[in-house]
C-alpha cells in the first residue's frame, strides 16, 4: 500500500512540474521573440474604468502604427489596488516602463525612493515636446529639482452648482466673483427658497488647503516639515462657517454625507443641494447622473480666489528608473502629449490637454460637458497661482486626521478651537517621528 | 489594564518555544518500549503531512519571517528597511491613540459579532436538518449571502439598507418606532457591520450542517429503542457529537472576527470618527496609505499574539467539552 | 393526523421561505440593478423592478476591456479555481489524516505552526511573497495562485481533521484485524466517511479562489490572464464614470458558477454518512 501513496505523490509532483514547465516556457518564448527582432517591448500600466481601458488600448494601437519598432504591453487595473500592486512591483524592482501616476503623496513617495526617471534630458533634447505648456503645469511634475512626470491633462477645484436652484433664490455666481460672505448668504437664501440644502458639506481634504491659499497661506511650509500657517484661527474660522451653516440647515452634517454611495449619488445630482465643491474631471459623472438638471461650473468663493485656485495634473506619465528602454518610453509620452488622435479617441478622460494647440484644435467637436470643462479650465488658467507641491510623505495620514477632526467638530464632540488645536498637535506628533 | 496586557503578551510568546522542546524530548524516549510500532508511525505520520512541511519550508515560512523582520524596521514600502529595534512596538503602545481605538473597536466587534454568527449558523443548520423537502434550495439560498462577500454591491446595498430613508428605517417607521441615522451615528455604525457579519453566516452554517449529517442515524435509532425522546437525543447525541465541529467553527470565527477587514473597508471605511476602524483596516491604511509598512507589520504580529492566546485558551478548554469518538474507549 | 402534518409542513415552508427571501434581498437588488441603466442605479435604488429592462448591460459588460471579453476572464477563473480546488482538497485530506489519526513525534509543534500561519493577514505577507515569487520567476504566471494549494490549506486541514476525529477508532481497529494497513484504512474507511467534509471544503475552496482579488492583482500583469474577480474591478474608477450597470451584470454572471457548484455539490453533504449507512 505504500506503493499507492508513492504513486499518488508522484502524480502530484508531475502535475506540479508540468504546470511549472508550461508557464515557464510561455514566459521564455515571450522573451525570445523580443530578442530575435528589432522590436522593443514596453510595459505600460494605468488604472481606470471600462471606457479608459478601451480608449487607451486604441491610443496604443495608433502609437504602434506610427512606431513599428515599439510594442506596448498594457497592464491595466482598476483604481482599487493599483498602488498596492505598484508597491509590490517596486519591491521586486519590477516596475513597468511607463506608469500612470497620481499627483501628491504617491508621486512624492516614488520621488523620495528614486524609483522614477528624471525626464529633464528628454524635454531638453526635444524628444518629449512640451513647447508652450505653461510653467505652472510643468512645475507640478517636479520634485527635488527633477522632472518625474508629465501631466496627462489638467484638473481644478470647481464650484459645481445647480442653475435652477440658484435662479429660484435669485443668485448668480457664473462670473466667479463671490466672497465667503456671499457663499454663506447664498446657501442660506437657497435653502430657504428651495427647502433643500444650499450646499454640500465641504470635504476638508482639499478645501481647507484652498481656504489657506486664498488667505495667502499654505498647508505645509516650504520644505514640507511642518504646517505652513501659524494662526489656528484660520482653521477655527473654517470650522465655524460650516457649523453655523449646518445649524441653520443650509448644509447637511456628516450623517447625511456618510450615506452617499458614489459620485452618481451626490446631493447635487439628486437636486438636494445647490453647490458642491469638487474636482473638475468629475463633471462627466455628475452631468450624466444629474439628467436634465443644469449643472454650472465656477471658481470657488473668496476675495482672492485667483490666488487660491490652482491647476492640478489630473494624472502624470512617469518612466521607471529600472526601465531599460527609457528613450522609447519617452517617445510614447511625447506621442500622448502632442498627437491630436489621442484626444480624439480619449477626449478629456485624463484631464484637459496641456497643450494650447490641442485644446483649440479639439474645441470644434467637443461634447457639451467637455466644452463646459474646457471653458472652465481656461477660466482657471487665467485666475490661478501655481500648485503647492511641498507635501511631505506623511501628508496622507495628516489629511486623514484632518477629516477625522472635522467629523468630531461637526458632531459637536470638539469645539472649533479644540479641533484646530488638536490638529496642530497631531501634525506635530506625526512629523516628529 | 492596558500595560498588563502587554506583559501578558510578552510572557506568553516566549514560553511557547521552550515548551516545544521538552515535548520533543519527551516523545523521543518513548520508542524503546514499542520500538517497531512507533518508529513506523513516525515515518507514516511524516509521510502524510509531508506536503504541508514542504510547503511550509519552501513557500510559507520566508514571507512570515520576513514580515517579522520588517516589524523591527522603518520599512516604508519602497525603500530599504532600516533596523530600528522595538521602536514600532513602543510607538504603538505609548503614542498612538488610533491604535488603541482600533483595538477597542475590534474587540467589541469580534466579541459581539462572532457569537451572533455562531449561534445563528447553528440554529439555521438545525432547522435545515429537520426540513426534508426542498432542503437543497433553502440551503443554497441561505448560503448565497456569503457569496457576495466584499463586493461593491454589498457596500452600496448596506448603505442603502441603513440609510435615512432606507429599508430598515421604513420598517421601524411602520412599526411606529423612532428612526435613526444608523450609519451616520458613531455609536450605531459598528452595529451595521455586526449585522453584516451575522448575515453572512453561510459558511459556518454549512460546516454545522455537514457535521450534523455526519452523525450516524444508527445512533438515533439505537437510542429510540432505548426510549429516548427527541430532546434527550439532542443533548445526548447531537450536541456531543457536534462538539468537534463547534470547536472548529469557534476557532475559525474567532480568527476571522479579529482579522475582519472587508466589511469596514467597503462599507464605512472606518468612519464616522473612526468608530468602525477595525484593527486590520487600520493596519492596511498604515501599510499602504501612510507608507508605514514596518509599523503595520508590528501591528500584525501583535494581533497574531492576541489571536494565538485566544486560540490556545479555546483549545485548552476544549479538553473539557469536546467529545471525540476516536478518543472514546 | 395527516392533516396536522401538512399544516405543520406549510408553516415550515412559509417560515423558511420568507427567511430565505429576506437573506437574499441584496442579491435580488444586484440582479435588478444589472438590468437598470447605469444612471438609474442610484437614483431609483429602492425599486427592485427596473422601469425598463436594459439587457444591453450584459452585452456591454461581456465585451470587457480593450478587446478582451469576459469569456477569457471566465475561462481563466475556471482553470485557476478547478486546479487549485483539486490540489487543496487532495493535499489537505492527506495532511488532515496524518494529524488526526497517526501518533508521531513533533505532531503538536507542526499543528501549532499550521494554526499560526492562519493568523497573519495576507496583506502583510504579500510584499515578501512577491519578492520571493519574483525571484522564482513566477510573476505573471498562475503558479503563485495554484501551486501553494498543493501543500494543503490550513483551514481545510483543520476542518477535515475535526471530521476524522468524530469517526470511532473501533473502525480502524477492526480493519487492522482484517489485515489493513494505515493506507488501506485511509483510502477504504476514512475517505468514504469524510466525503461531506471534503465536499464542504471543495465548495469553500471553489468560492474563495473564484473570489480572490488580491492574489491575482499582485501576481498577474497581462490582462489576458486576469480572472473574473480582478476583471470586475476594472469597471470602476471613483474619479471618472463607472459603468455600474455593466459591472452589476458581470457580477451577477460571476455568481452563477458558484451557485451551480454549490447546488450540485451540496448533495454530497446530504448523502454523506447518514444515508450511505454505517450499519455494517
Amino acid at each position: 500500500m505504500m506503493k499507492k501513496f508513492l504513486i499518488f505523490s508522484l502524480m502530484a509532483l508531475v502535475l506540479a512540474s508540468v504546470l511549472a514547465a508550461c508557464s515557464n516556457s510561455d514566459q521564455a518564448s515571450g522573451e525570445d521573440s523580443d530578442g530575435d527582432s528589432d522590436v522593443t517591448t514596453l510595459r505600460m500600466t494605468w488604472w481606470g474604468s471600462q471606457s479608459r481601458h478601451d480608449q487607451t488600448q486604441e491610443i496604443i494601437k495608433a502609437f504602434e502604427e506610427e512606431n513599428p519598432d515599439i510594442k506596448i504591453e498594457s497592464e491595466f487595473t482598476g483604481f482599487d489596488g493599483y498602488f498596492e500592486k505598484m508597491a509590490a512591483q517596486a519591491s521586486g524592482n519590477n516596475l513597468p516602463d511607463i506608469m500612470q501616476q497620481n499627483f501628491g503623496e504617491y508621486l512624492n513617495q516614488y520621488a523620495d525612493k528614486e524609483l522614477l526617471a528624471d525626464l529633464t534630458p528628454f524635454v531638453e533634447d526635444g524628444s518629449i515636446d512640451v513647447e508652450g505648456v505653461s510653467d505652472t503645469i510643468m512645475e507640478s511634475g517636479k520634485k527635488n529639482g527633477k522632472l518625474l512626470g508629465i501631466p496627462t491633462g489638467t484638473n481644478a477645484l470647481t464650484a459645481f452648482y445647480n442653475k435652477d436652484m440658484l435662479d429660484e433664490a435669485g443668485v448668480d455666481v457664473s462670473d466667479g466673483q463671490w466672497t465667503w460672505e456671499d457663499y454663506e448668504e447664498y446657501t442660506t437664501a437657497i435653502s430657504e427658497a428651495t427647502g433643500e440644502y444650499g450646499a454640500r458639506l465641504m470635504e476638508p481634504k482639499n478645501l481647507f488647503e484652498y481656504y489657506l491659499r486664498e488667505q495667502g497661506k499654505t498647508l505645509f511650509n516650504e520644505d514640507g516639515t511642518a504646517l505652513g500657517y501659524e494662526d489656528d484661527q484660520l482653521l477655527v474660522d473654517y470650522f465655524e462657517r460650516n457649523l453655523e451653516l449646518e445649524e441653520k440647515g443650509a448644509i447637511p452634517n456628516y450623517d447625511t454625507i456618510q450615506q452617499i454611495k458614489g459620485v452618481e449619488d451626490e446631493l447635487i445630482v439628486r437636486g438636494e443641494a445647490a453647490f458642491d465643491f469638487r474636482w473638475s474631471n468629475q463633471a462627466t459623472a455628475l452631468d450624466s447622473a444629474a439628467g436634465d438638471k443644469p449643472i454650472g461650473m465656477t471658481l470657488l468663493p473668496g476675495e482672492n480666489n485667483s490666488q487660491g485656485m490652482y491647476l492640478k495634473p489630473a494624472m502624470l506619465w512617469s518612466i521607471s528608473e529600472n526601465s531599460e528602454h527609457k528613450e522609447e518610453a519617452a517617445r510614447f509620452i511625447d506621442f500622448f502629449v502632442n498627437n491630436i488622435e489621442v484626444y480624439k479617441i480619449g477626449g478629456s478622460d485624463r484631464g484637459v490637454p496641456i497643450k494650447e494647440e490641442i485644446r483649440s484644435e479639439l474645441s470644434a467637436d467637443l461634447s457639451e460637458t467637455d466644452q463646459k470643462v474646457f471653458d472652465y479650465i481656461e477660466l482657471v488658467t487665467e485666475n490661478s497661482s501655481p500648485i503647492d507641491s511641498n507635501f511631505p510623505p506623511e501628508s496622507s495620514e495628516i489629511l486623514a486626521e484632518l477629516t477625522k477632526i472635522d467629523e468630531l467638530v461637526m458632531y459637536g464632540e470638539l469645539s472649533a478651537e479644540e479641533g484646530a488645536e488638536q490638529f496642530r498637535s497631531t501634525v506635530e506628533r506625526i512629523m516628529s517621528r | 489594564m492596558i500595560p498588563k496586557k502587554k506583559e501578558e503578551i510578552h510572557e506568553t510568546v516566549e514560553p511557547q518555544h521552550p515548551a516545544k522542546k521538552p515535548k520533543k524530548k519527551k516523545m523521543k524516549p518513548v520508542p524503546p518500549n514499542k520500538k517497531l510500532n512507533t518508529g513506523n508511525q513516525n515515518v507514516t505520520g511524516y509521510a502524510f503531512i509531508s506536503p504541508f512541511l514542504i510547503g511550509l519550508f519552501s513557500l510559507t515560512l520566508f514571507p512570515i519571517l520576513y514580515s517579522l523582520y520588517l516589524s523591527f524596521t522603518d520599512f516604508d514600502l519602497m525603500g530599504t528597511p532600516n533596523w530600528i529595534g522595538l521602536d514600532n512596538y513602543q510607538r504603538m503602545f505609548t503614542e498612538d491613540p488610533t491604535f488603541w481605538k482600533s483595538m477597542k473597536v475590534t474587540f467589541f466587534y469580534a466579541g459581539v459579532a462572532v457569537p451572533i454568527r455562531l449561534v445563528f449558523a447553528l440554529l439555521v443548520a438545525l432547522a435545515l436538518n429537520k426540513v426534508v423537502e426542498m432542503v437543497g434550495l433553502y440551503r443554497t439560498l441561505l448560503y448565497l449571502p456569503s457569496v457576495v462577500g466584499g463586493s461593491i454591491a454589498v457596500s452600496i446595498m448596506w448603505r442603502q439598507l441603513f440609510g435615512n430613508d432606507g429599508a430598515f428605517n421604513s420598517i421601524l417607521a411602520t412599526l411606529g418606532l423612532p428612526t435613526h441615522s444608523w450609519l451616520g451615528d458613531p455609536d450605531t455604525a459598528i452595529w451595521t457591520l455586526i449585522v453584516l457579519y451575522g448575515w453572512q453566516f453561510g459558511s459556518s452554517m454549512l460546516i454545522f450542517l455537514a457535521g450534523l449529517r455526519n452523525i450516524p442515524k444508527t445512533f438515533y435509532e439505537a437510542s429510540s429503542v432505548d426510549g429516548a425522546g427527541p430532546i434527550r437525543q439532542f443533548f445526548i447525541i447531537t450536541i456531543p457529537l457536534l462538539t468537534p465541529v463547534i470547536l472548529f467553527n469557534t476557532i475559525m470565527q474567532v480568527i476571522q472576527g479579529f482579522m475582519a477587514f472587508t466589511p469596514s473597508f467597503v462599507v464605512t471605511n472606518g468612519g464616522p470618527v473612526n468608530s468602525t476602524l477595525l484593527y486590520v483596516l487600520y493596519m492596511y491604511q498604515r501599510a499602504f496609505e501612510y507608507f508605514d509598512m514596518g509599523y503595520a507589520s508590528a501591528m500584525a504580529w501583535v494581533m497574531l499574539v492576541i489571536i494565538a492566546i485566544f486560540t490556545a485558551l479555546i483549545f485548552k478548554s476544549s479538553e473539557h467539552w469536546v467529545h471525540y469518538e476516536s478518543d472514546a474507549k | 393526523m395527516k392533516k396536522k402534518r401538512i399544516t405543520k409542513k406549510t408553516i415550515q415552508h412559509v417560515l423558511m421561505g420568507s427567511f430565505a427571501l429576506m437573506m437574499i434581498y441584496p442579491l435580488v437588488w444586484m440582479v435588478s440593478s444589472s438590468l437598470k441603466k447605469s444612471e438609474n442605479v442610484f437614483v431609483n435604488s429602492h425599486s427592485l423592478i427596473p422601469s425598463e429592462w436594459h439587457f444591453a448591460n450584459y452585452i456591454d459588460g461581456w465585451n470587457g476591456f480593450a478587446g478582451i471579453t469576459f469569456g477569457t476572464f471566465f475561462w481563466n477563473s475556471t482553470i485557476i479555481t478547478v486546479i487549485a480546488t483539486v490540489g487543496s482538497i487532495i493535499s489537505s485530506t492527506f495532511i488532515a489524516y496524518g494529524f488526526a489519526r497517526i501518533k508521531f513525534a513533533g505532531k503538536k509543534i507542526w499543528f501549532v505552526a499550521m494554526m499560526l500561519t492562519m493568523m497573519l493577514p495576507f496583506e502583510m505577507v504579500m510584499i515578501p511573497q512577491y519578492i520571493m515569487f519574483n525571484k522564482f520567476g513566477w510573476i505573471d504566471t498562475y503558479l503563485p495562485l495554484i501551486l501553494p494549494t498543493f501543500f494543503g490549506i490550513p483551514f481545510f486541514i483543520f476542518l477535515i481533521m475535526q471530521f476524522i476525529r468524530t469517526i470511532p477508532m473501533e473502525l480502524d481497529e477492526a480493519a487492522k484485524i482484517d489485515g489493513c494497513n494505515t493506507f488501506d484504512i485511509f483510502f477504504r474507511i476514512i475517505v468514504p466517511l469524510i466525503i461531506p467534509a471534503m465536499m464542504t471544503s471543495a465548495i469553500f475552496s471553489f468560492y474563495w479562489r473564484w473570489d480572490d482579488f488580491m492574489g491575482p492583482l499582485i501576481y498577474l500583469s497581462t490582462p489576458e490572464k486576469y480572472p473574473v474577480s480582478l476583471a470586475l474591478k476594472l469597471f470602476s474608477d471613483p474619479n471618472s464614470v463607472t459603468n455600474w450597470g455593466a459591472m452589476f451584470a458581470m457580477s451577477t454572471l460571476s455568481i452563477l458558477p458558484i451557485f451551480i457548484i454549490f447546488f450540485v455539490f451540496q448533495r454530497y453533504i446530504v448523502d454523506g454518512i447518514s444515508s450511505t449507512g454505517m450499519k455494517a
